[in-house]
């Protein structure tokens, strides 16, 4: 009897927790949708009616106004573009080459390559700042600041940190025997790189490749220091240059900010999971 | 062992690449910090650490400093908090899991300059929806111009950056929990451990690895925040939301203080650096043993 009590109690109080718990995640929630919605909201909405009613309010009916207008204006087309460019050439190329170094420290055995192995992954975290100015330098000596191969030099190089981090870590998974029946086979190791390991990568490549294209896509410092002209820059500059110029305009303001997603956007609805497997991938060893 | 020259076919590239954009910028940086360049005139006088004497008695690189000591502990506090315990009310069956896991995900996607923007649109002081709620529960003295005072520009910068910050801590710490050994778990159980006793004893402890990437990122993050108070505040009002990042940029490029502005970045790598390597003896120490 008395014990029947106690139980039930006990299993009470633990549904009370999770009810507690589960209203606690749904507010979260709820929270962390708000200010996504008010951008949203605002995009579909008319200037005069975003300063009568705020931005919170349902937009009925939808308004496309302020996407038809900074169509219009035709600079955004430039800045997706051109960030197109940059992102996708950068992202390519980032990654081949952490293939070259992601088989050279996980396959081959070789003198100095702890050492090789720390620098390259340490640039995962230096602050750009630290090369800021020489590379401003570097750049206008050599005639390429304000052209977009500057961006894609730079984002080639701070990309390999974690092109070679996450490669490294999946060559030197693949079973050795692998390489050495290839080898007896008469394949070198450029061909047990490009036949064998690529492919067998390909998940890994996935991700990584997802995981570039977000940064690179989102990256704001870069044309800040090195592009010069309007029509040259990447879209997060181009959303800081539009706001300047539309000035109180919110509700062309959150169109652009909203164009200018579109692309994780779709990265996070169709390949949501290639990109948590990248995180994952990027900062743990699995 | 293979010749060192097979590895070099594949690190050549890479290698001179890595050299040319960060490695040899990294060290002009130290030797400019030693000058007084300007950064527009064709010459510039050394002029030995008077730079780096500057910093430690600028009272606005104190302040600088100071945000971002602040901005770390709000990181480690808020986000990484509330990912960790996202993260072990999330990974069980809970109805709605999956979509709840998407929603404290989906900020991520956003860079900081979107951040900043749609944070904007929060804290405007007439139609943001902060001030909207703050005035719908009758605290009409709360409703102010948060990006704008000086008390709060600051802080309101962190909650944005925070709510996108969540993502990330819960990803990695959901990682982390896939490796938690389950049949410890179920050992405690038959022992009667309760809920606390097994998440504290048993589960935490194995997070260990996990806590320390994610606080190592966590720091760094903070450290590298640029963006989105350059978005949303350039660092003012008065400064008082001024960052190392956003500090080193004013001197640099505003105020042509390059070899200043090198000094400044110096001291914020040397501050990166005890980051690096705590982070490199967990992750990569294992990996190679």
């Amino acid at each position: 009897m008395n014990m029947k009590v106690v139980r039930r109690q006990r299993v009470s109080k633990s549904i009370q927790w999770k009810i507690g718990v589960y209203i606690f995640v749904v507010l979260v929630c709820i929270t962390f949708l708000i200010p996504v919605y008010g951008a949203f909201a605002t995009a579909f909405r008319l200037n005069k009616e975003i300063i009568k009613d705020g931005f919170w309010v349902l937009p009925t009916p939808p308004r496309v106004d302020n996407f038809v207008y900074i169509l219009k204006d035709g600079k955004i087309q430039y800045f997706m573009l051109n960030t197109v460019i940059v992102t996708g050439v950068a992202t390519v190329i980032s990654i081949a080459l952490g293939c070259l170094t992601g088989y050279a420290f996980g396959k081959l055995r070789f003198r100095g390559e702890l050492i090789l192995f720390i620098l390259f992954i340490s640039g995962m975290f230096f602050p750009p700042q630290i090369v800021l100015i020489p590379l401003y330098r570097f750049f206008t000596a050599v005639k390429l600041l304000d052209r977009l191969l500057a961006l894609i030099i730079v984002h080639v190089a701070f990309g390999l940190p974690i092109c070679t981090f996450i490669m490294t870590n999946f060559f030197r998974a693949i079973p050795s025997e692998l390489r050495s029946a290839a080898m007896i086979d008469g394949c070198n190791d450029w061909g047990i790189l490009l036949r064998i390991m690529i492919p067998l990568a390909r998940p890994a490549l996935t991700a990584l490749a997802i995981l570039q294209f977000t940064w690179i896509w989102n990256d704001f410092l870069w044309p800040l220091i090195l592009i010069q002209t309007e029509k040259k820059l990447t879209i997060q500059m181009g959303v800081m240059q539009l706001r300047g110029q539309y000035g109180l305009a919110w509700g062309t303001q959150a169109a652009t900010s909203l164009v200018a997603t579109i692309p994780t956007l779709l990265i996070f609805l169709f390949l949501q999971k290639h990109f948590i497997r990248g995180l994952t991938m990027g900062a743990l060893k699995e | 062992m293979v010749k060192k020259q097979k590895a070099w076919q594949f690190l050549a590239i890479p290698l001179i690449v890595y050299t040319a954009i960060i490695i040899i910028p990294f060290f002009q940086s130290i030797f400019f910090s030693l000058t007084n360049w300007d950064g527009l005139s064709p010459d510039y006088e050394f002029i030995g650490l008077a730079n780096y004497f500057r910093v430690f008695t600028d009272p606005a690189f104190a302040m600088s400093l100071w945000h971002n000591v602040i901005w770390m502990m709000i990181f480690l506090v808020l986000p990484t908090g509330l990912g960790l315990f996202l993260a072990i009310i999330l990974d069980k069956d809970i109805r709605g899991a999956t979509i709840f896991k998407s929603i404290i995900y989906f900020p991520m996607i956003f860079s900081y300059v979107i951040v900043g923007m749609i944070w904007t649109f929060v804290y405007e002081p007439r139609l943001g929806v902060l001030n909207l709620f703050l005035r719908a529960l009758g605290v009409q003295k709360w409703s102010i111009a948060w990006l704008a005072e000086p008390k709060t520009a600051l802080l309101s910068i962190i909650a944005a950056a925070s709510w996108q910050h969540v993502g990330l801590c819960m990803v990695l710490f959901l990682a982390g929990l896939r490796t938690v050994r389950t049949d410890l778990i179920e050992a405690a159980k038959i022992d009667g451990a309760n809920t606390w006793q097994l998440y504290w004893r048993i589960v935490l402890p194995q997070l260990k690895n996990v806590t320390v990437i994610v606080v190592s990122l966590t720091v760094v993050i903070s450290l590298k925040s640029f963006d989105i108070v350059y978005i949303m505040t350039k660092g003012g009002p008065f400064r008082k939301s001024e960052v190392l990042t956003t500090f080193m940029f004013r001197e640099s490029f505003w105020n042509y203080r390059m070899g200043y502005g090198s000094a400044i970045a110096v001291v914020l790598f040397l501050i990166a650096l005890i980051i690096i390597a705590i982070y490199i003896r967990q992750t990569i120490g294992e990996t190679i043993e």
